[in-house]
């Protein structure tokens, strides 16, 4: 599993962080039940700080992609497949609506003219 | 003096002095010994015995056989260019040496006996083939010196893996692989105690159990999983469940990275291998892919971790990065 920050990038840096591990979920480089690093490793490798590995790690257990445990960590959880995909796709859309500058009410709009 | 002549004298030179010793003593001391030697003890008192010609030759031959295996061995790496542990080069002339040292030994021991019964000293037959064995082996080193790597090091080649990491950017890469079959060692070991107390019908006692639940519970933990990360800092191996042990290969000692893929028996097998001659280590959980990373040193490092692809692009990018910010001295 890859992930790759850009501290230049306008993206928040948990966003990026767990925009990767979202793609390694939806791709399966990562499998249901499988741990994610522990994140004080994980912060140390990418030099920033823990509560934004755990901020992350928090976005994807709100997704329904990872559960969080006290002893075991982060483990990738088994319904997280069908919508890792969709999931990854959203968070780049509105990762390409930030940098063009496109609202949330812009987007939904969008959405709902090519979503009938 | 020349390496290609300081290694031979080491591993052939020094066994065949300690060779040299054994005859010339067996001749002086021939007159003193006894036709029958002592060549076992049991708790100080003799309870095997050879005939002396016979003994010397045997335990001679055997020391000269080990000797070229160990020379033929230490010229191979040199020829090869991957640089020479000087530990492995002890080690392999300690171990040519026991023989001869042995034969020394026993020698000493049946000095002035009418009969072999009477030759008691076996902790000195210990103690003077250790001592001649350690003796050598140190020799060695001293003689054979430091051998570097002579391959030339190139850092990542153009066409070598790489993520395309941009300046600035940061990232991680983190791989593993789990051995199914050792994760359930806690459970498939202890099962072999219980296959022979019911198959084979020998009654298996509890401490037997407990011995190898904890080999299974070794196994389980140790055995059955690998990770590697892959950071600024270098490549990171994690061995085992817990991840512990671990080692560190920081990124100024690694030339450059790329996937590999393991056969099932290469390398000799599974686990934690090293091979000091080729300079090569392994850890193995299984055949497969493995990330590759090629030492400054010399010697190849392989970890089996699935789809090492990313890893080993994220290693050459962060090489060639620091390339260009701190061109690396010459090695």
């Amino acid at each position: 599993m890859l992930i790759r920050i850009d501290p230049a990038s306008t993206a928040p840096l948990y966003e990026q962080v767990a925009a990767a591990i979202r793609r390694a979920i939806g791709d399966a480089t990562v499998r249901r039940g499988e741990q994610l690093p522990v994140a004080r490793e994980l912060a140390a490798s990418l030099e920033i700080n823990v509560h934004t590995v755990l901020r992350a790690y928090a976005v994807l257990r709100d997704e329904g992609l990872i559960d969080l445990r006290r002893r075991r960590g982060a483990v990738v959880t088994s319904d997280a497949k069908p919508r890792a995909r969709l999931n990854e796709l959203l968070g780049e859309l509105i990762a390409e609506a930030r940098r063009e500058a496109v609202s949330a009410d812009e987007l939904t709009h969008a959405l709902r003219e090519r979503y009938p | 003096m020349n390496k290609h002549a300081r290694v031979p004298l080491a591993t052939a030179g020094v066994p065949a002095v300690s060779i040299a010793a054994a005859v010339a003593l067996a001749s002086i001391w021939g007159p003193r010994l006894p036709g029958v030697v002592a060549v076992h003890w049991s708790n100080g008192t003799p309870d095997n015995s050879a005939a002396l010609d016979s003994f010397v030759s045997i335990s001679l031959l055997v020391s000269a056989a080990l000797t070229m295996v160990a020379s033929a061995l230490t010229v191979t790496a040199l020829r090869r260019g991957t640089g020479l542990a000087r530990a492995a080069i002890g080690l392999l002339v300690g171990f040519a040496t026991l023989p001869a040292g042995a034969a020394i030994g026993v020698l000493i021991a049946n000095l002035d006996v009418r009969d072999w019964h009477e030759a008691t000293g076996s902790a000195l037959v210990a103690v003077v083939t250790l001592l001649i064995a350690v003796v050598s082996g140190a020799l060695a080193v001293q003689l054979a010196g430091t051998t570097p790597a002579t391959r030339p090091l190139s850092g990542p080649a153009g066409d070598a893996p790489a993520i395309g990491l941009e300046p600035g950017q940061r990232a991680v890469w983190v791989g593993g692989t789990t051995n199914d079959f050792l994760l359930f060692g806690v459970v498939v070991v202890p099962l072999v105690g219980l296959l022979i107390d019911q198959v084979g019908m020998i009654e298996v006692p509890p401490w037997i159990y407990a011995t190898l639940f904890a080999a299974g519970l070794l196994v389980t933990l140790i055995g059955s999983r690998l990770s590697a990360t892959v950071d600024a800092t270098g490549v990171t191996i994690r061995i085992g469940l817990l991840g512990w042990p671990r080692r560190h290969l920081p990124l100024d000692r690694i030339d450059h990275a790329e996937g590999a893929e393991l056969g099932l028996l290469e390398g000799g097998g599974f686990g934690y291998r090293v091979n000091p001659f080729t300079g090569t280590s392994l850890y193995k959980l299984r055949g497969g892919p493995a990330l590759a990373l090629t030492m400054r040193k010399g010697g190849l490092v392989y970890v089996t971790v699935g789809d090492p692809g990313p890893g080993a692009g994220l290693l050459n990018d962060l090489l060639r990065h620091q390339a260009l910010t701190a061109p690396p001295s010459a090695v």
